[in-house]
C-alpha cells in the first residue's frame, strides 16, 4: 500500500474537530471511567509516603510480587512453547480434520479460571499451590498465544517463503527465516495477554491457595484490618498491568505496519506430515485437549451425576442465573451509554484530546476486578455509605471493568460507517443529532447491541469484583459456584459450573474469531 | 547464460489441468514476455518454472540442466533462479539490506551494495520495506533476486501496482538492466504494452496454451487469429472479399493484404493505419460523417460513421483541430491489412 492511498483513505474516514457536546460526553466517560483507579491512589497517597515504603518493603510484600511475576513467567513461557507448535500444526501442516482442531484449542477460552479450578479441585481434592496454578493457568490461557499465531502463519503471505526458497533455502528453513521472524508480533501479543489475564486472575489463585496479589488484596479485605497494605498492592497490582497493556499497545501497532502489501493473497500449502511425525503431532494435540478440555468437562458431568444425589434445588440455580443477568444487564446497559460519546468520538476524528479520552476509558483494560472491587468498597464506604454494597455500585464497577469491550464494538460499527452519510443528511436538511439518528445510529446498532451483549455476558461470570461489592443475600451463579467449592460441596456447585462455562462460551467464541483475524483492531481478554 | 525451454508441459492444481501440453524456448539472455489475461496460466507457467509447483507432465530446462521430468524435481532453492513477485513480497522483518543479502552469503555486503547501485537503492539500505514507495520495493525485489547472480529471472506482473508514469519508466530501467547482465528472464503480464515494449519475444497465452509465439512486431503486425489481433491492440475489423492480387474489397475500398485471402472473411486495421482526408470526392470509397471526437492533446479519437453504417475509430494526430461532429470525411488506408478467413 502506498503512502498516498493511506492518506486518502484516512481524509476520508477522519473528519476534523469534533463537535464540542460530543466531545464533553467523551469527557464524562473517561473521567468515570477513571475513578477507581483514582481513587485508590488517593488513598495511597493519604498513608503517606513512609508508611507506603514500609508497606512496599515488606517480606510479605516482596513474596507477593515474586509469587505473582513467578507465576506470570511461568505460565507464559508454557503458552509459547505449547502454542506456537500447536499453531503450526493447526495453520500449516496436513493433520487430518485441521478445522476441528483449531476449535478445539480455541475451546479452552469458555473455562472461566475459577471454572477450571473447581473441576480440577473437585476430581483431585489434593490439587493446590504454585504449580497447580501455573498447569491450570497454562491450560486455560494457551489460546491466548494460539490463535493469534495461527492467524500470523496462515495469512503470511506465501510468496515470501517462494522467494526465499528461490534465493536457496530448504523449505524448514524458509520458513524459519520469513514466517516464523514475522509472527513474534502476534506471538509477543498473545504472551502479553496471558501475562494480564494471569496478573489479574483471583479463582484459581484463590482456589489454589497460592498467595499472588489478588488473592493477598481479597485477604486484607476481607479481614478488613489493613487497608492500607491493600491499596499499596492493588496500586503496584495495576502498575504491572498497565506495562503490560502499554506493551501490547505497542507490538500491536507494529503488526499493523508489517504488512508491505495488499492485493490478492493465496493460502500456503500445507506441509506433508508423514509416519512418525504425523502420529507425534496427532498425540501432542490430543494430550493437550484432553487435559485443557476433556478432564474440566468430564469431571463437570461427573459431579453434576454424583449431586442428582443430593436434591439440586432448581430455583436457586434459576434465581442466581435472574440475579446474574439482571445486575450485569444494568452494568451492559451503563457501559453502552458511557461508551457511546468514545466510541464515535474514536472512529471519527483524530485529535489528541479524542485519544487521551480513549485511552482514559480503556482503564477498565489494565484493572484486575479485585483492585475495581477494593477501590469502590473504599469509596462508597468514605464518601457514599449509603449505596456501600448496593446494586448500583455493582453495576457500576461491570460497566467500568467491561467498557473497553463496549468502546471497542461502538468504534468499529460507527468506523465502518461512511461519514459522507451522516453529511448528505445533513445537507437534506437534518440537525446533527437526527442526522446522526437517521443514518449513523441506524446502521451501527446491531454492532453496538452486540457489544451490549459481549458486556453483559462477561460480567455474568465476573467473580471478584461481585463477591467484594455485592448486596448481602444476592448470589449469582459465580458466587454460587465459589460458596459451594469453598465448603467442597462439589456435586452441588455442578450446575452452576456448567451454566457459567455455557455463557461463557458466547464471549468466547467471538473473541477466538477476533483473534484469528490477522488484522484485528482491539484484542480484550 | 541459459536459455529456458519448455517441452509438452502441463500442471495443474489437484484436478483442475490449467496449462496443457506447452512448449516453449527462451534462447539464452532474452526476455520473453508472457501475455494473457487473468486465468490464461501464465502465473502457473512461471510457478512451474520456479519449483513451486510441480508439472503433471513434460519437460522444463535451464540450458542442458533438466530442472524438471519425469522423474527428476529440482526444488526451487536449487534452481538459481531469481523471482520477482507481484507487489515484490519484501521481507518487512528486514531491511533494504537484509533484503537484498538473504540469497548470499554472510559477508557479502559490496555485492549487496552493488546490487543496490544498479537499482539505485543504495542510499535507502537500512531503510524498512514500509518506508518505502511501491517503485522502491520493486527496485528492492529485483536486487534481491539479481544478488546471487541467477541464471533465470521471473517477473510476475511487477508493475501492474505502480501509477502509470512509474509503471513505464521501471520498466524501460528493468529492461535496461537485464540486457546490460545478459539474463535470461520470463516477465509475466496481462498488459499488452508493456509485452510489446518491454520484451525481445512476446507469447501470448489462452486456457493454458499458447496461442502465438514471436517478437513484438510479429505479433502486433501479424497476429495469428483473430482473437491475438483483438488482444494485442486496437483493431478495426471490417468484412471483406478476395479482390486478386493480394488485395481485398471493403467498404475503404480496395486495400492491400497482407498474404492475401483466398475466400470472403474479416480484415483488421490498426486506428493508426487510417487516414483522413477531409475535401471530399463524391466517388471515393470510404466516405462517412463524423459521429464524436474526443480531444486527447497529443491525438484525437474520432468515431466515423460510414456511409454504409459501419463504425470505425480513426486516431488523428493533435496539432491541427480535428474534424467537429457533423463533418463529413474520407477514410483512406495507409499499409497493409491482415486477412483472416471465414
Amino acid at each position: 500500500m502506498t503512502t498516498q492511498t493511506v492518506t486518502r483513505s484516512r481524509a476520508k474516514r477522519f473528519l476534523g474537530r469534533p463537535p464540542r457536546a460530543l466531545l464533553l460526553a467523551g469527557v464524562v466517560t473517561a473521567v468515570v471511567s477513571l475513578i477507581p483507579l483514582a481513587y485508590l491512589i488517593i488513598r495511597v497517597a493519604e498513608a503517606g509516603l513512609s508508611r507506603v515504603i514500609e508497606v512496599l518493603l515488606r517480606a510479605r510484600t516482596l513474596e507477593t510480587i515474586a509469587t505473582s511475576v513467578g507465576l506470570v513467567v511461568v505460565v507464559v513461557l508454557a503458552c509459547l512453547v505449547i502454542g506456537i507448535p500447536t499453531a503450526w500444526l493447526v495453520a500449516r501442516s496436513n493433520i487430518p480434520l485441521r478445522r476441528m482442531w483449531l476449535v478445539l484449542v480455541a475451546l479452552p477460552l469458555a473455562i472461566p479460571s475459577y471454572v477450571a479450578a473447581y473441576a480440577w479441585i473437585s476430581q483431585f481434592p489434593a490439587m493446590s499451590g504454585f504449580w497447580a496454578a501455573a498447569l491450570l493457568l497454562t491450560l486455560v490461557s494457551t489460546p491466548y498465544v494460539v490463535l493469534p499465531v495461527t492467524a500470523s502463519f496462515r495469512s503470511a503471505d506465501p510468496a515470501l517463503e517462494e522467494v526465499a526458497r528461490s534465493l536457496g533455502r530448504g523449505p524448514l528453513r524458509a520458513f524459519a527465516t520469513t514466517t516464523l521472524p514475522q509472527s513474534w508480533p502476534a506471538a509477543a501479543g498473545g504472551a502479553l495477554l496471558v501475562a494480564l489475564y494471569v496478573l489479574s486472575d483471583f479463582g484459581a489463585v484463590a482456589l489454589l491457595r497460592v498467595d499472588a496479589f489478588t488473592r493477598v488484596i481479597y485477604a486484607s479485605y476481607r479481614a478488613s484490618f489493613d487497608r492500607v497494605s491493600a491499596a499499596v498492592l492493588a496500586l503496584v497490582l495495576v502498575a504491572l498491568a498497565a506495562l503490560l497493556v502499554m506493551a501490547e499497545r505497542r507490538i500491536r501497532g507494529r503488526t499493523r505496519r508489517w504488512r508491505v502489501a495488499t492485493g490478492t493473497q493465496r493460502n500456503p500449502e500445507p506441509v506433508a506430515l508423514r509416519g512418525i511425525a504425523r502420529v507425534g503431532a496427532l498425540a501432542w494435540l490430543s494430550v493437550l485437549t484432553i487435559l485443557a478440555l476433556g478432564v474440566p468437562l468430564v469431571s463437570l458431568v461427573l459431579r453434576m451425576l454424583e449431586g442428582s444425589r443430593t436434591p439440586l434445588v432448581f430455583s436457586e440455580l434459576i434465581a442466581a442465573a435472574l440475579t446474574s443477568a439482571g445486575v450485569a444487564l444494568a452494568g451492559a446497559v451503563l457501559a453502552v451509554l458511557l461508551a457511546l460519546p468514545v466510541g464515535i468520538l474514536a472512529a471519527r476524528y483524530r485529535t489528541r484530546s479524542v485519544r487521551t479520552i480513549e485511552t482514559a476509558s480503556y482503564s477498565g483494560h489494565a484493572l484486575p476486578a479485585v483492585v475495581v472491587g477494593l477501590s469502590l468498597v473504599f469509596l462508597t464506604l468514605a464518601v457514599l455509605p449509603g449505596i456501600y454494597q448496593t446494586v448500583f455500585v455493582l453495576a457500576f464497577a461491570y460497566a467500568v471493568l467491561f467498557l473497553p469491550k463496549a468502546i471497542g464494538a461502538t468504534r468499529s460499527a460507527t468506523a465502518a460507517v461512511p461519514p459522507v452519510l451522516e453529511q448528505t443528511a445533513r445537507t437534506l436538511g437534518r440537525g446533527p443529532l437526527r442526522a446522526w439518528s437517521e443514518t449513523t445510529l441506524r446502521l451501527t446498532l446491531p454492532g453496538i447491541a452486540a457489544g451490549g451483549l459481549l458486556v453483559l455476558l462477561t460480567a455474568m461470570k465476573e467473580l471478584p469484583a461481585t463477591l467484594m461489592l455485592r448486596p448481602t443475600g444476592l448470589d449469582t451463579l459465580a458466587t454460587e459456584l465459589w460458596s459451594r467449592t469453598e465448603v467442597a460441596a462439589y456435586g452441588a456447585g455442578a450446575p452452576y459450573a456448567i451454566a457459567l462455562v455455557a455463557i461463557a462460551a458466547i464471549p468466547a467464541w467471538l473473541l477466538s474469531r477476533t483473534m484469528t483475524r490477522a488484522d484485528a483492531d482491539t484484542v480484550e481478554p | 547464460m541459459t536459455s529456458v525451454s519448455v517441452r509438452d508441459l502441463s500442471a495443474g492444481y489437484g484436478p483442475v489441468r490449467v496449462l496443457d501440453g506447452l512448449d516453449l524456448t527462451v534462447p539464452s539472455g532474452d526476455l520473453l514476455a508472457v501475455l494473457g489475461v487473468s486465468g490464461s496460466g501464465k502465473t502457473t507457467l512461471l510457478r512451474v518454472l520456479a519449483g513451486f509447483l510441480k508439472p503433471t507432465g513434460g519437460e522444463v530446462r535451464f540450458g542442458d540442466r533438466v530442472v524438471a521430468g519425469p522423474g527428476t524435481f529440482v526444488p526451487p532453492e536449487r534452481r538459481r533462479v531469481g523471482i520477482v513477485p507481484q507487489e515484490g513480497a519484501l521481507f518487512p522483518h528486514l531491511d533494504v539490506s537484509g533484503n537484498v543479502g538473504f540469497g548470499l552469503p554472510r559477508d557479502s555486503q559490496a555485492r549487496i551494495d552493488e546490487v543496490l547501485d544498479m537499482v539505485g537503492m543504495r542510499e535507502f539500505a537500512h531503510a524498512r520495506p514500509h518506508d518505502l514507495s511501491g517503485g522502491q520495493q520493486q527496485r528492492v525485489a529485483l536486487a534481491r533476486a539479481l544478488a546471487p547472480e541467477p541464471e533465470v529471472v521471473l517477473l510476475d506482473e511487477p508493475f501492474t501496482a505502480l501509477d502509470a508514469t512509474m509503471r513505464v519508466r521501471l520498466r524501460a530501467e528493468v529492461r535496461d538492466l537485464l540486457k546490460e547482465l545478459g539474463t535470461t528472464a520470463v516477465l509475466v503480464t496481462h498488459d499488452q504494452e508493456e509485452a510489446l515494449s518491454t520484451a525481445d519475444l512476446v507469447a501470448v497465452m489462452r486456457d493454458g496454451s499458447l496461442v502465438q509465439v514471436g517478437t513484438p512486431e510479429e505479433v502486433y503486425e501479424a497476429p495469428i487469429d483473430l482473437g491475438v489481433a483483438r488482444f494485442v491492440g486496437d483493431a478495426v475489423e471490417l468484412t471483406a472479399e478476395p479482390s486478386g492480387s493480394g488485395r481485398v474489397r471493403c467498404v475503404l475500398g480496395e486495400i492491400p493484404v497482407r498474404g492475401g485471402l483466398a475466400s470472403p472473411g474479416t480484415v483488421i486495421l490498426r486506428p493508426e493505419q487510417l487516414v483522413l482526408s477531409c475535401p471530399v470526392d463524391d466517388s471515393a470509397p470510404g466516405q462517412g460523417v463524423v459521429r464524436e471526437t474526443s480531444y486527447r492533446g497529443h491525438d484525437a479519437l474520432l468515431q466515423v460513421d460510414l456511409d454504409d453504417g459501419t463504425r470505425i475509430p480513426v486516431r488523428v494526430p493533435g496539432g491541427s483541430p480535428p474534424p467537429r461532429p457533423g463533418e463529413r470525411v474520407s477514410v483512406g488506408v495507409t499499409g497493409e491489412a491482415r486477412a483472416f478467413p471465414g
